[in-house]
């Protein structure tokens, strides 16, 4: 396990027991198939901020996402989603906090035998009281913030990648939730949609509050949008570093800096195994 | 340290251990390349002494004639067995693109996938029988959530996010009025068969007249419950399982738990309900269908007539026989919806999962139908039905 501390931009500490806070992570380890994926994580995300989870491939950033969205528990440890534990909730409260955060999956993961709209409309019609042409509206609102007006009646499987990740962005914000967890949301969209990408999660973020997880590769995001970033470390399993991207470019452990600065040179080696002096 | 032994030119490649004031030095001479044999080289791990602990190992190429990516793989996997775990390496007069390539791959490979424990776990090429009770543990879990989500429909039936209704009718019409015409042609065949078998053995004891007997009791009883089960299990088993696992890997039933839904009450029960809905029906259907299908045979070869044939065929059937074969044929169809559902919720997240699936879907399937069909037989005569 990590020998090294947290890095901590901010000053202030991270309040675990301040409900305030949209999702708290309280000494959690996760697991994978039996096999310890990332343990001592401890963190809070702060209400209307951008938390990029960021770290290199198969270091858990997904696995993280969908434990803290209540796909999985966690083996020890508790989420607390405004300040309720997901894993020890009924499964009507469960389901009650699941629909106050939207979630973007790395694939889309639009249902394939709906239409784009109907993928939109299927969330309102289940837990909204709206009526049909409130919800045809609504969604048509929603995949035009995304650029995709034209897009309602079409199947996803007309949709190339990128316009499938912006129709599913689109129903992550279906039922306008608080919290969106978006995983890899950049990935597949050519820079000039990956750069309205981040411009629309900092819109949501400053004109409609929305605290905004996302897990991501993509360096140019990360310094377009990030509030703060979580590096999770496939070493030490565990989050190494938390802070403002900024700040832990120029002050964080070698590893976080050589990531975003985009740098093999400056990280370190990967074992100590077989290295030249 | 010592000189290392002189090479004659051509010779082969090797690797040799050498102790001197710096440790242990492994020295490679001639050679490292696929034409010149590198894969034959081999070395025994060094005994070191108290001397030598904690100093590093030294790898000196002053000797190495020339290298290529094979020799580099024998060398890299030659260094992962010898060097002892936390003891590093030094290189000596090595030529730098070897180094290179050897520094690149320095993360040890992952030979095996160790537990939470540290406790190896099974490879998945090698199901282990922990695998095959870990594998029965779900399917039971399975069952216990299809039945919770069942409990819940039943109290609030109205609720479109427990069974949305369109989807169940859509379900129905999928698993009833689609398969009629492959029950239709296989019923029909089996029960031709069976008066023709049937009236050959009766023919010889004079006993013609009870053929009807025979195909009557037999499809109503037994064979239109198998066989429909049978042709379920290909056509809508199979069909469950890859319609789930496309949804599993394109992350859709994911996306469903984080809208608060629940996949059993909106992807399983509408399947299970609608084969539990339609199998008494195509079973009856198929049973009339075989039924009929050997009034020809009866007739044409064992010149049975046909109102003699259907007069007898409704004289031995009792509601006994018609309750049990409609109650085992919907135990069929119950467990079909459940292996095809089971394996495409339980699929792995790529394309190749969904044909491994839908395989394991319909043997599954099949398996249970068979030994289904072998238990509710036994308990039904044991119980004198």
């Amino acid at each position: 396990m990590s020998s090294h501390p947290v890095r901590e931009a901010a000053p202030d500490p991270e309040g675990i027991q301040d409900l305030a806070v949209p999702l708290q992570i309280d000494d959690v380890e996760l697991q994978q198939d039996g096999r310890r994926v990332l343990a001592g994580l401890r963190f809070a995300v702060r209400r209307g901020e951008v938390l990029a989870l960021v770290g290199p491939s198969g270091c858990g950033k997904s696995t993280l996402l969908r434990h803290l969205v209540g796909l999985q528990a966690p083996a020890r440890g508790r989420i607390l989603l405004e300040g309720q534990d997901l894993n020890t909730a009924d499964d009507d409260g469960r389901a009650r906090l699941q629909r106050r955060v939207g979630v973007m999956f790395q694939s889309g993961a639009l249902f394939s035998a709906m239409s784009v709209g109907e993928n939109l409309m299927l969330p309102m019609r289940l837990f909204t009281d709206w009526s049909a042409d409130e919800r045809v509206r609504q969604a048509r609102f929603r995949l035009a913030l995304v650029g995709l007006d034209d897009a309602f009646d079409r199947a996803p499987s007309e949709l190339s990648g990128g316009m499938r990740k912006r129709a599913a962005l689109a129903r992550a914000l279906a039922l306008d939730p608080p919290l969106l967890c978006l995983d890899e949301p950049a990935s597949g969209l050519d820079p000039l949609n990956a750069a309205r990408l981040d411009a629309l999660l900092l819109h949501l973020r400053d004109h409609l509050g929305t605290t905004i997880v996302m897990a991501t590769h993509s360096v140019d995001s990360v310094h377009r949008a990030a509030d703060r970033v979580l590096y999770l470390d496939d070493q030490e399993q565990t989050m190494t570093a938390l802070g403002a991207p900024d700040h832990l470019l120029r002050h964080g452990p070698p590893a976080v800096q050589a990531f975003l600065a985009r740098s093999p040179a400056a990280g370190p080696a990967h074992g100590a195994r077989g290295a030249a002096p | 340290m010592p000189a290392s032994t002189p090479l004659p030119p051509g010779a082969g490649p090797r690797a040799i251990w050498q102790t001197g004031a710096e440790g242990r030095c492994l020295l490679l001479q001639g050679a490292w390349t696929r034409e010149a044999g590198v894969s034959g080289v081999s070395v025994a791990a060094p005994e070191d002494g108290p001397a030598s602990d904690g100093m590093p190992l030294t790898v000196d190429g002053g000797a190495l004639d020339a290298w290529d990516a094979f020799g580099a793989a024998v060398l890299w996997t030659l260094l992962q067995r010898v060097q002892p775990p936390g003891r590093p390496l030094r290189w000596r007069s090595m030529p730098a693109g070897l180094q290179a390539v050897l520094a690149l791959a320095q993360r040890p490979p992952a030979t095996e996938r160790v537990s939470a424990t540290g406790e190896a776990l099974p490879s998945d090429a090698a199901p282990s029988r922990r695998l095959a009770g870990r594998e029965a543990l779900r399917t039971l879990a399975f069952f216990g959530e299809v039945l919770m989500a069942l409990g819940h429909w039943l109290r609030r039936p109205g609720d479109p996010r427990r069974m949305p209704r369109d989807e169940l009718v859509r379900q129905l019409d999928l698993a009833g009025p689609l398969s009629i015409p492959i029950v239709s042609l296989t019923c029909a065949l089996v029960g031709l068969m069976l008066a023709y078998m049937g009236g050959a053995q009766l023919d010889r004891m004079g006993a013609q007249g009870y053929i009807a007997d025979v195909v009557a009791v037999g499809m109503v009883r037994e064979l239109a419950g198998l066989m429909t089960g049978i042709i379920l299990a290909g056509r809508l088993g199979a069909a469950y399982a890859a319609q789930l696992a496309s949804m599993q890997a394109g992350e859709e039933v994911d996306a469903l738990r984080a809208l608060g839904l629940d996949p059993m009450a909106l992807l399983v029960l509408p399947r299970l309900l609608a084969l539990v809905i339609m199998a008494p029906l195509l079973i009856a259907y198929a049973a009339a269908v075989g039924i009929l299908a050997g009034l020809p045979a009866a007739s044409a070869v064992y010149g049975v007539s046909p109102g003699e044939y259907l007069a007898r065929a409704v004289d031995s059937l009792t509601v006994t026989h018609v309750v049990v074969g409609l109650l085992k044929g919907t135990l069929y169809a119950a467990l079909i919806a459940l292996a095809g559902c089971r394996e495409g919720l339980h699929a792995q997240r790529n394309a190749e999962a969904v044909g491994r699936a839908t395989t394991r879907a319909v043997v599954k399937a099949l398996v249970w139908i068979v030994a289904a069909a072998c238990g509710t037989t036994v308990l039904v005569q044991s119980l004198g039905f």
